[in-house]
């Protein structure tokens, strides 16, 4: 049931009720008002009936005294059967609904016209001298008869009219106690009603209307909804919402929770395979020193060893110079030593050589990735001076103009710092254009703004390193971080290892290095190292 | 070059290409002192600290040793990565026990881990040289470890205790 219907029975119900109590009230006082009506009409019959019988006992007076005096002027008084007749209509519309007393009215119209005509034939008579023995019989009682009829009638009458005045006024006062009753019962009926109505309203609106506002409370401080609300208003419906709501959030809940456990695995999984990872490239750098290092003990023996059959050749040389040999037997001696043997070594020592460098870039590398590090505030600015101190008599040969801004303090090893800008600043200075005049420029960007809400996040810093020198091209941007890539073999020399140092040294440190350049223009490298302690 | 005469040098080499370039450069830049050469550390910590047996041990050539008592100073050429019993064990127990503490020790290796010679010198090393790869680096530092030979004065009439 809708509310509106709800609101609407409870208005109506009770209205119909009212409405019922005051139809009683009204029906009472309408039978009151009638039957004081009744005995009001009852006290007009008496009084006219009482009234009635006096003007006729005097006529009757008159006429006997007119007919002792002969005086027929006592009779001739047509007034007094006027006063009579309309004294008798009065009466006979009075009791109307009574044809009991209707007819006794009746008997006594006749009996008064039946007199009159009587009197009037006794004036008649005196008028004309008659007789009047024929009427004299007729006067000799106390009463003329018809008169005497008339009274016994009337005296019924009365007497007939005064017991129904006495029961008409006992009812009347039944039907005004009726009405007290009815209008006791009409108040209390009405409160009784109303505060049925407040109780209804109570129970089936607002006690649930309660527990819906309770459950939106429930809802949201996120506690145990109760009991859903029977019924089929808006109100339980509106329950039934909150209650769905209350599953989805639960549901969402559940969801959230399964994902973020998910999350959990998953960023262990990273953990654990980033450890392995380091790890691993532990392993590796292990691998890479131990196998370079077990390689430098034979180098040293063929590199030895050559140089040692060298010295031989110099004194197989002189022996042969000074042993007087045959002119041919000497010259094919000296052929072999000169050429076939010195050349074979020349190569021999070049390969060495070349071998040796290989090796020790791989040492460097491993040891990029070993070394431990002393962890401390590392003054950037001085150690890029110091950088560039070194490199001075580098700079003036080429005529650089090394510029150096303000560098911001950051968070690592010394020599490790020194170690990533004496690359930059010497790849910049190795790289440099020979067509223009070089310009190195060694800088920091503004300060990143940091995610304050994340507390293990570590301000970083990016410093950089540009220069107007040959350039990238494109295709080798992705390849410059890699070992042994040299894209400038003619410019300079060494194995290519100094970027992958570089980028060694700097994610060890937590940060990371990139490279923007345009070919022939120059390049920008950027380093970015924590400034503050770092938990790797 | 009286002491010069009287200062052994004492070889730990296990790789004998190292061991003959060693010497023959030592030679080569004038140095004539006596060599002795052991393999490995086993075979130093044993001459060094083994009873003394009847049979000196013999080198590979099958020539007894110089016995220990005659070898009034010493100077010891170290390698570190050897079998069984690696450099730094050597030069550990040569710097514990006092009767061998003062024998200058030169580590020669070609390692240069800054750890490993930082390891060396707190174990009580006096000389680190990097075995260059480059053969005339190599021989300046075997010339200047020969130069430093020569002029090494140690206290007359030490003797090494017999154990």
């Amino acid at each position: 049931m809708k509310l509106f219907t709800k609101g609407l029975l409870l208005i109506a119900v009770p209205s119909v009720v009212e409405l019922a109590l005051l139809g009683i009230v009204f029906d009472t006082q309408e039978q009151t008002a009638q039957a004081a009506q009744w005995v009001d009409n009852s006290k007009q019959i008496l009084y006219q009936s009482s009234a009635i019988v006096d003007p006729l006992l005097r006529q009757a007076a008159r006429v006997r005294t007119a007919m002792v005096t002969g005086d027929a002027s006592l009779i001739d008084r047509r007034a007094v059967w006027v006063d009579l007749s309309d004294r008798l209509a009065k009466l006979d519309t009075l009791v109307a609904d009574t044809p009991q007393q209707a007819g006794r009215v009746h008997n006594m119209r006749r009996a008064i016209d039946a007199y009159r005509e009587q009197s009037v034939a006794i004036s008649q008579a005196l008028h004309e001298r008659h007789s009047l023995s024929p009427y004299l019989a007729l006067e000799t009682g106390p009463l003329p008869q018809q008169v005497a009829v008339f009274r016994d009638e009337l005296a019924a009458f009365g007497a007939e009219a005064s017991r129904l005045d006495i029961e008409r006024s006992i009812a009347l006062a039944q039907r005004r106690e009726s009405q007290q009753y009815a209008l006791i019962a009409a108040v209390l009926g009405s409160m009784l009603i109303w505060a049925a109505t407040a109780i209804v309203f109570a129970r089936s609106i607002g006690r649930r209307l309660e527990v819906l506002t309770e459950n939106a409370e429930r809802l949201g401080s996120g506690r145990q909804l109760a009991a859903p609300l029977s019924g089929s208003d808006e109100i339980s419906a509106l329950d039934a919402v909150l209650h769905q709501t209350e599953a989805r959030l639960r549901e969402a809940e559940a969801e959230q929770a399964a994902l973020k456990a998910q999350l959990e695995a998953r960023a262990h999984e990273l953990a654990a395979v980033n450890d392995e990872l380091r790890q691993e490239t532990q392993d590796n750098e292990m691998f890479i020193y131990s196998v370079s290092h077990d390689l430098r003990s034979p180098l040293v023996n063929l590199q030895g060893f050559s140089k040692e059959l060298h010295v031989s050749c110099d004194e197989l040389d002189g022996i042969v110079a000074s042993a007087g040999l045959p002119a041919g037997e000497e010259r094919r001696m000296k052929h072999i030593l000169d050429g076939d043997v010195r050349e074979s070594l020349y190569y021999l020592r070049t390969a060495v050589a070349r071998a040796a460098s290989i090796i020790d870039a791989l040492l460097r590398i491993s040891r990029a990735g070993r070394l431990e590090y002393q962890w401390q505030r590392v003054s950037v600015g001085r150690t890029v001076d110091r950088v560039v101190e070194a490199l001075q008599g580098a700079i003036s040969q080429r005529e650089a103009v090394v510029t150096v801004r303000d560098l911001p303090p950051a968070w690592g090893d010394p020599a490790a710092v020194e170690q990533i800008f004496g690359n930059l600043i010497g790849n910049a200075l190795n790289f440099l254009d020979p067509a223009r005049r070089g310009r190195i420029e060694i800088g920091a960007l503004e300060l990143e703004p940091v995610d304050a809400s994340e507390p293990r996040a570590v301000r970083m810093r990016t410093y950089y390193v540009r220069d107007n020198g040959l350039g990238i091209p494109a295709a080798y941007l992705s390849k410059v971080f890699r070992a042994f890539q040299r894209l400038h073999g003619d410019v300079a020399s060494g194995e290519g290892i100094g970027l992958a140092v570089v980028r060694r040294t700097v994610e060890r440190h937590g940060g990371s290095v990139w490279v923007e350049s345009a070919e022939g223009a120059g390049s920008t490298f950027f380093v970015v190292l924590p400034e503050q302690p770092i938990r790797l | 070059m009286s002491h010069a005469q009287t200062v052994s040098i004492v070889l730990i080499e296990d790789d004998d290409g190292h061991a003959t370039l060693v010497e023959r450069n030592l030679r080569r830049a004038g140095i004539s002192n006596g060599f002795v050469r052991f393999r490995d550390g086993q075979q130093a910590l044993d001459y060094f600290f083994g009873p003394a047996c009847a049979d000196a041990p013999r080198d590979t050539d099958g020539n007894p040793f110089p016995p220990r008592e005659t070898l009034e100073n010493l100077v010891v050429l170290l390698d570190l990565k050897m079998p069984r019993v690696d450099g730094f064990e050597v030069l550990r127990r040569l710097k514990e026990a006092p009767e061998t503490a003062a024998v200058p020790v030169i580590v020669l290796t070609t390692t240069d881990d800054p750890r490993e010679i930082a390891r060396c010198y707190e174990l009580g090393c006096n000389v680190y040289i990097c075995k260059p790869v480059e053969y005339d680096v190599f021989i300046e530092a075997v010339r200047r470890l020969g130069f430093f030979l020569q002029v090494v004065k140690l206290p007359p009439g030490h003797r090494l205790a017999p154990s």
